[in-house]
């Protein structure tokens, strides 16, 4: 027996561990830091701690929200409520604890503590699922309204109310049942969220939290608090977060800055003499410009490589003439004007815009969704935005169409075999099931869920993987190239893959970039509830309907006309020469309505600016004979229909038909999207615009807003301004 | 502020400085990894148990008993993140691994089963026995600090210990015995 003792020690003590992987620890250590912090700031979940007059307010400023109906939308209402409420408490208590009645000497307090959450495990429920109640629960609160306004003194009252909010995060878990046309329902749940959100907000100026993820998560908060409370609380919470940064402590963990981004150096200048053509892939996503918005929105410059100044431009919808019918899906647009920033130079600028599917020729859809519900997704910004968006995208299809649902954490598996559409309600309650933890295994996510799209395969549909993630792939296949090539096999099964990013900290976009460009699919980042808007309901048709694949660029210049050219962006997106001719070699593929801009900065020979010198021995005589006079450079397209192996090719002369002579001629689109390709490229820093500087940029967007009817233009100039105060990492 | 105790941490902590928090698990950090890495022996494993743990820890911390060690009550949680983690596994692996063990009493195995077989042997402990030999025998800990880390009494895991000491000798004697045995078979054939 003693033996058996040394011999178990022993055996310990030979069994070394490998050293534990310093970037997992760090990533662990970040995520708890994270979770301990929501946890300490967490509304209603941790209520005991706090002073009675305290959690009366809290739960009177609901009730008389409920009472009040939908007319106490603004905020000074609001306040007005909590003033109200303050004041009916404070001499409701007096008169209380001066008039003790022997019917009602239980103390509040005491109450509260038989409160049935005490040795529960702590719920991991995010904050925002406290905001998806069910139709009972919600039900409860409304029915308690009715007595209390009368009597706000009485002790008995908010503890009758503070049950059903307690319970609520286990009895959402327990049974998210979510028919879809509840709404009554939903207009409550809005309700609740709005209490919990104002507990937080009241909690996070007393705590003195760190600002910046307090304020973030109260905004995602207020995302999940369905339409339109959610635009008032995040105006709430952002004028809350200024004051706690002055209160906040020495840096914390901070988040920002670990996010992966592709390196990618800046396109340099090419002389026309050595190097006449230039070739590249289409690239519609925009994922850098919403990730370098919220960075600058939290008051940071971006990191370099999050800027892709072609996603940035890429983001704005510009007015390019459309196609009419599908069989050649768009036109380009090019024009020629002085550079904005250099009065040496012109820019060349193509646009082109897909042709829209009209929305009775839309195809089914298959459509598998891929979510990531490891540990790391665990924050307001990321599952809970995510599941809202999916909601919304959801109730965008069509009955006919098809929804599927694979998770993967610590391991993979189907949550929901593809469903009709039709059967809404089964989707949402599939959804709202959903919680984070454990580990990532993403790479075993993406096979299963390809299988999922493959067994329910439409010869005639669009069959499309959809990946809701924060890139972070831990377990499993982890290796870039690996996931890669697995995917790209897949790709000739017609199965598209598109990615949606989340959160940042942890956000690999290198990753999710490499598995959009190679899976025949687009790559958008959501940080908020209104970008989830617009990238899964306002185009999600042209997130889902590819009307044309492989589509490449190649422009030739006149070097009778051009000395020297530098392409804008597009760095990740280069294609060689030849490529342009393979149609073997993947590029960009365009949804229904979608639109890509390409600039480029060219030096006419008869400048005398220009970065190259000239040759001291070869020097070439200038051809370009054959051409048209003032023909700058030949535009050629070359992109494939849906379904097909062999591609087709647009041609366009580009020449002084296209030019405009000075740059207030030119259309405000154009305009714009220069000032959107000098802010990138500024915020890259700035290597080929000289002197150019924020207010000169604003002065050029702010001329060319033009009608600009969903703000994105008007956000883009507040961007450039935060820019200008923003600071480095 | 690693070099902190884990009490100073305490206060901070209490000041709102979550930073403090993060420093009290950075420091414990490779000791709740060791002890993972001991209970389930396979890096991937322990790391995961330690992310779900870490997050667990950060979500009950203000149910913690300052009175207590911090680790003692760590490890508490990290045995029972990886009981939920890995209770099926367990289950397959624990299958493999008596076919393993069988293969390995039919080979030719010297006379006393080597160190590696004693995890196969300690695979099939009971889970309560096993903690118990994890804790005193892997991480040093006293019978009573195993005690508060798995809830029960200080005598409950001194016999617990026994127990599982019996359970494991019983078994090598058994190999042994088999081992014995085939020996002997073998060596009457052979005449």
């Amino acid at each position: 027996m003693d033996e058996m003792k040394k011999r178990l020690r022993k055996a310990f003590q030979n069994l070394t561990a490998p050293a534990p992987d310093r970037a997992r620890q760090e990533r662990n250590l970040r995520q708890a830091t994270e979770e301990f912090r929501r946890q300490r700031q967490a509304p209603e979940k941790n209520t005991q701690g706090f002073s009675t007059l305290r959690r009366l307010t809290v739960k009177l400023i609901g009730l008389l929200n409920l009472s009040g109906g939908k007319s106490m939308q603004t905020t000074g209402k609001l306040i007005g409520a909590f003033a109200v409420a303050m004041l009916t408490v404070v001499i409701g208590t007096t008169i209380y604890q001066n008039h003790q009645t022997p019917g009602l000497n239980i103390h509040p307090a005491t109450e509260y503590r038989a409160t049935p959450t005490a040795p529960t495990a702590p719920s991991t429920v995010p904050l925002a699922d406290q905001a998806q109640p069910t139709a009972p629960v919600a039900g409860k609160v409304k029915t308690a309204a009715g007595p209390t306004a009368a009597s706000t003194a009485s002790p008995a009252v908010p503890e009758s109310l503070s049950r059903p909010i307690v319970a609520e995060p286990q009895l959402a878990d327990k049974q998210p049942v979510l028919s879809a046309n509840n709404e009554p329902a939903r207009a409550d749940l809005a309700y609740s969220a709005r209490v919990a959100e104002l507990a937080a907000g009241e909690r996070e100026k007393k705590a003195m939290a760190p600002a910046p993820m307090a304020a973030m998560k109260s905004e995602a908060t207020g995302g999940a608090a369905v339409g339109k409370f959610a635009a008032s609380d995040a105006m709430l919470s952002r004028q809350a977060a200024p004051l706690m940064m002055a209160e906040a402590p020495a840096p914390t963990y901070q988040d920002v800055g670990r996010d992966t981004f592709e390196k990618f150096a800046t396109a340099t200048v090419h002389q026309v003499a050595s190097e006449p053509v230039s070739t590249f892939s289409a690239d519609v996503d925009t994922a850098s410009y919403a990730f370098v918005r919220r960075q600058l929105q939290s008051g940071l410059l971006p990191q370099k490589n999050a800027v892709r100044v072609e996603e940035m431009i890429n983001y704005f919808d510009y007015d390019y003439p459309t196609p009419t019918n599908a069989s050649q899906p768009f036109r380009p647009t090019v024009a020629v004007y002085p550079t904005p920033w250099n009065g040496n130079t012109k820019l060349l600028h193509i646009g082109i815009k897909g042709y829209a599917l009209p929305a009775t020729a839309k195809p089914v859809t298959n459509l598998v969704f891929l979510i990531d519900v490891s540990g790391s997704m665990n924050s307001p910004d990321k599952l809970p935005l995510a599941k809202n968006a999916l909601r919304m995208l959801v109730d965008t299809l069509s009955e006919r169409d098809t929804v599927g649902l694979v998770v993967y954490a610590g391991a993979a598996g189907v949550v929901l075999e593809p469903t009709l559409v039709k059967e809404k309600g089964k989707i949402l309650a599939a959804l709202d099931n959903l919680s984070a933890g454990g580990s990532t295994a993403g790479g075993e996510g993406v096979r299963l869920a390809y299988g999922l799209a493959e067994r329910n395969f439409h010869k005639n549909g669009v069959n499309r993987v959809m990946l809701f993630s924060d890139g972070d792939f831990n377990v499993g296949i982890t290796d870039r190239e690996e996931l890669k090539s697995f995917i790209e096999k897949k790709r000739e099964s017609g199965i598209c893959f598109s990615v949606f990013g989340f959160g940042q900290g942890n956000y690999n976009d290198a990753l999710m970039q490499t598995l959009a460009q190679n899976g025949n699919g687009s790559a958008a980042y959501i940080d908020t509830l209104n970008e989830a808007r617009k990238v899964l309901v306002d185009e999600a048709a042209s997130t889902l309907f590819t009307i044309a694949s492989d589509l490449k660029f190649q422009v030739e210049f006149n070097p009778a006309q051009v000395k020297e050219y530098r392409l804008i962006g597009y760095e990740t997106r280069a294609l060689n020469r030849a490529d342009f001719n393979n149609d073997r070699i993947d590029a960009g593929d365009i949804g229904s309505g979608h639109r890509v801009t390409a600039i480029y900065e060219i030096t006419p020979t008869a400048s005398s600016a220009g970065l190259i010198d000239e040759l001291r021995y070869g020097k070439d005589e200038p051809k370009g004979a054959s051409a048209a006079p003032g023909e700058y450079a030949f535009l050629k397209i070359r992109y494939k229909l849906p379904g097909e192996s062999q591609s087709r090719l647009i041609t366009q002369p580009i020449g002084a038909a296209q030019e405009y002579r000075n740059l207030a001629g030119v259309p405000a689109d154009l305009r714009f999207g220069a000032a959107v390709a000098a802010f990138g490229q500024v915020l890259r820093g700035g290597e080929y615009t000289g002197s150019f500087s924020y207010p000169q940029i604003i002065e050029l967007a702010n001329g060319a807003k033009g009608n600009d009817s969903f703000g994105y233009r008007g956000e883009f100039i507040n961007l450039v301004r935060l820019a200008m105060t923003a600071r480095g990492m | 502020m690693q070099n902190l105790s884990d009490h100073e941490l305490y206060q901070l902590i209490d000041q709102g400085r979550d930073e403090a928090f993060g420093a009290l698990l950075a420091k414990h950090y490779d000791t709740f990894y060791a002890f993972a890495f001991k209970y389930c022996r396979h890096q991937q494993d322990a790391e995961d148990i330690v992310q779900e743990a870490l997050l667990k820890i950060s979500r009950s911390f203000h149910q913690f008993d300052r009175q207590h060690l911090f680790t003692t009550w760590a490890y508490r949680v990290i045995i029972n993140t990886a009981k939920d983690l890995f209770k099926k596994e367990r289950q397959e692996r624990s299958k493999h691994q008596a076919y393993v063990t069988e293969a390995a009493i039919l080979g030719d195995a010297p006379d006393e089963p080597p160190t590696e077989k004693i995890w196969e042997l300690l695979d099939r402990l009971p889970k309560k026995l096993y903690d118990a030999v994890v804790l005193v025998y892997g991480q040093d800990l006293s019978h009573a600090e195993a005690a508060k880390a798995l809830g029960c009494a200080e005598t409950t895991v001194s016999w617990r210990l026994y127990e599982a000491r019996r359970k494991l000798s019983r078994q090598a004697g058994r190999i042994g015995l088999v081992i014995l045995l085939l020996l002997l078979g073998g060596w009457k054939w052979m005449r």
